[in-house]
């Protein structure tokens, strides 16, 4: 499989407070790549030491196979976009002055490309209107926007959907799935809304504490967090025999209880646990989300 | 880099406080050189003092210094607030090309800035400086000129340091006027420890009755500020690269128009001879070697902006 970036053991210190404490991840070409963590958890500054706006103070990182110390980072970058934080934006500057500056430094002709990018953004139509006059989504747009100047092929986006109404995150996931599979850009997105995320996310890098605690694929995860039955019984092997009797799914989380993936009849359930002398105890469903999922994984990080 | 330099250069070249800042300088140098116009007129009929009070003061090189610290933070200082700076880091410009465009823009926008307040000088008082040896007018006007790039280079580091346009400003502004601080210690500290010998004098009467006024001695006022020794070498080290001081000289010579290097080179020597004044000997001395110095001190700035912003964490 192909990376376009690929960290090890990558370690961020300021002063006395370790920000990043052993980051190994590796983000796939052509996904996108959730990365799930609290406040403080170091998603921004592993953004930034990526994005080359800091050093690390240890371990190292590849963008396209391109050591960080390499000579030859500077031309890599050029396919790199980000808005961290705030959209970087000329605020005195209409969306297409700051793009046609942008353009200009990247030494690119200022062509159609600039509306057509505007039209991808949905920024056509605000004319001469300063960038600085515009509501948060607007700019959050401008800054990809600016971002995706240079046709790059690898977007990282911080929490692009912070402090927007519904009806711009609905727009903002729309956007970002246009790149992904219209353009074939990979996506290094960060984001709280967890919901939001696994409705776009292909990959996902769980981040507590400055480290990775897990990576997984979307697959991976749907596996964890899909839909089932917890059953509390009195003797658990006794319910793993009848559930293979049935040919049913079914995954062993203690003594005393499991999960059960299918749907299937609870009177037979009963009626078969009873007849080999097993009490079924009680059924509930479980509906596991991403975020019960990431509480889940934190937490039991924090504990081990 | 090119491109860089000319997106740079354009929005610098266009802002809203570049055009202030060159307005202000060319009017407060038309003013200045009005006056001087007038009072090179009056001149000639014999008022000579009049020419001294209007001659480009201290205030009009403070203005011109306030004006080369605060473009440079304005203009670089916004990229950092916008955080455009982060747009130009993330598509591969390096740190280094960045810092160098940005120095290089500053330091054409002071030239402009320099350029708006002298020219008017020449155009509306050419008799005034027809007065001064070509020599002498490279001499101070090539002094003016060195401080401002000094001012630029210490306000593009300080603008490259930090996140928001108005700490670089204070801070800025704060290390101009500590530097004015300063330079008037160390002035005090080097001047020689007996200092503005006063002639005591008495009115004697000689047996015809008659009166005069006769000098009884001299008195030295000592000077509690002095300091000797290891000190006294490394304060003039400071006082070297401090701008505060070169332009005072230029201000003194501008002050000496109708002085030829001859006559500058007798005027040292009387400096030297005289007892009143070792110190003021000591500065003239040194004022051809200081532009140097201050040179130099502008491209160690140059060096250390480029090495700082290098190791800076930008948010």
């Amino acid at each position: 499989m192909e990376y376009v970036l690929k960290t090890k053991d990558l370690t961020k210190i300021y002063r006395r407070a370790k920000a990043l404490s052993g980051v190994t991840m590796s983000i796939p070409k052509g996904s996108i790549y959730g990365l799930v963590g609290r406040n403080g958890a170091g998603k921004t500054t592993l953004m930034r030491v990526v994005c080359g706006l800091q050093s690390p103070s240890g371990g190292m990182y590849e963008l396209y196979g391109v050591k960080y110390i390499d000579r030859g980072i500077s031309k890599v970058r050029s396919r790199m976009g980000a808005v961290i934080e705030k959209p970087a934006i000329y605020p005195d500057l209409s969306a297409k002055a700051n793009l046609k500056a942008q353009y200009s430094m990247l030494g690119l002709p200022c062509d159609d490309s600039i509306d057509e990018l505007l039209e991808l953004v949905g920024l056509a139509d605000t004319g001469k209107k300063y960038a600085g006059k515009f509501s948060l989504g607007m700019k959050q747009r401008l800054g990809i926007a600016v971002a995706l100047a240079g046709s790059p092929d690898f977007l990282i986006l911080d929490e692009p959907t912070n402090g927007l109404d519904p009806e711009g995150i609905v727009e903002m996931r729309e956007l970002i799935l246009k790149l992904n599979r219209g353009n074939g850009i990979t996506v290094l997105i960060s984001s709280h809304i967890l919901d939001e995320l696994s409705k776009l996310a292909t990959n996902y890098g769980f981040m507590d504490r400055g480290k990775i605690v897990k990576e997984i694929s979307v697959e991976e995860l749907e596996q964890n967090v899909r839909k089932c039955m917890i059953a509390d019984v009195s003797n658990v092997r006794v319910l793993a025999a009848v559930l293979d009797e049935m040919n049913v799914k079914y995954e062993m989380i203690s003594e005393k209880r499991a999960k059960i993936f299918e749907k299937m009849s609870v009177t037979l359930l009963a009626e078969k646990l009873s007849q080999k002398g097993c009490e079924l105890i009680g059924l509930t469903e479980a509906d596991e989300s991403l975020e019960s999922f990431f509480i889940d994984l934190i937490g039991g990080a924090k504990n081990g | 880099m090119a491109d860089l330099f000319k997106v740079t250069f354009k929005r610098a070249f266009l802002s809203l406080p570049m055009l202030i800042g060159t307005g202000v300088c060319a009017f407060m140098s038309s003013m200045t050189s009005r006056r001087c116009a007038y009072a090179n007129a009056a001149d000639g009929f014999g008022e000579q003092d009049a020419v001294s009070f209007a001659l480009p003061d201290r205030k009009f090189l403070l203005c011109l210094m306030l004006a080369a610290a605060v473009l440079p933070v304005f203009f670089t200082g916004r990229e950092m607030t916008n955080g455009t700076v982060k747009n130009k880091l993330i598509c591969g410009v390096g740190r280094l090309r960045f810092y160098l465009t940005h120095l290089l823009v500053n330091i054409i926008m002071d030239l402009i800035v320099f350029t708006a307040a002298t020219v008017p000088m020449f155009i509306f008082c050419p008799g005034y400086f027809r007065g001064f040896q070509t020599g002498m007018l490279v001499c101070i006007f090539g002094s003016i000129l060195v401080c401002v790039l000094y001012v630029a280079a210490l306000s593009t580091l300080l603008a490259a340091m930090f996140d928001h346009t108005a700490v670089s400003l204070i801070i800025c502004l704060g290390v101009l006027f500590a530097g004015v601080f300063i330079a008037d210690k160390v002035s005090s500290a080097l001047t020689p420890p007996e200092n503005n010998y006063t002639e005591m004098t008495g009115m004697q009467t000689d047996p015809s009755g008659r009166s005069e006024e006769v000098v009884l001695g001299e008195k030295a006022e000592p000077n509690p500020d002095f300091v000797g020794g290891t000190p006294r070498k490394l304060l003039w080290s400071v006082h070297y690269i401090l701008p505060v001081r070169l332009l005072e000289d230029c201000e003194l010579m501008l002050h000496q128009r109708t002085m030829t290097v001859q006559q500058y080179r007798e005027q040292m020597q009387e400096y030297k001879e005289s007892r009143n004044a070792p110190f003021l000997y000591e500065r003239y001395r040194n004022i051809r070697t200081m532009p140097i110095a201050i040179g130099c001190a502008f491209i160690v700035l140059c060096v250390l902006g480029v090495i700082l912003f290098r190791l800076r964490n930008i948010k």
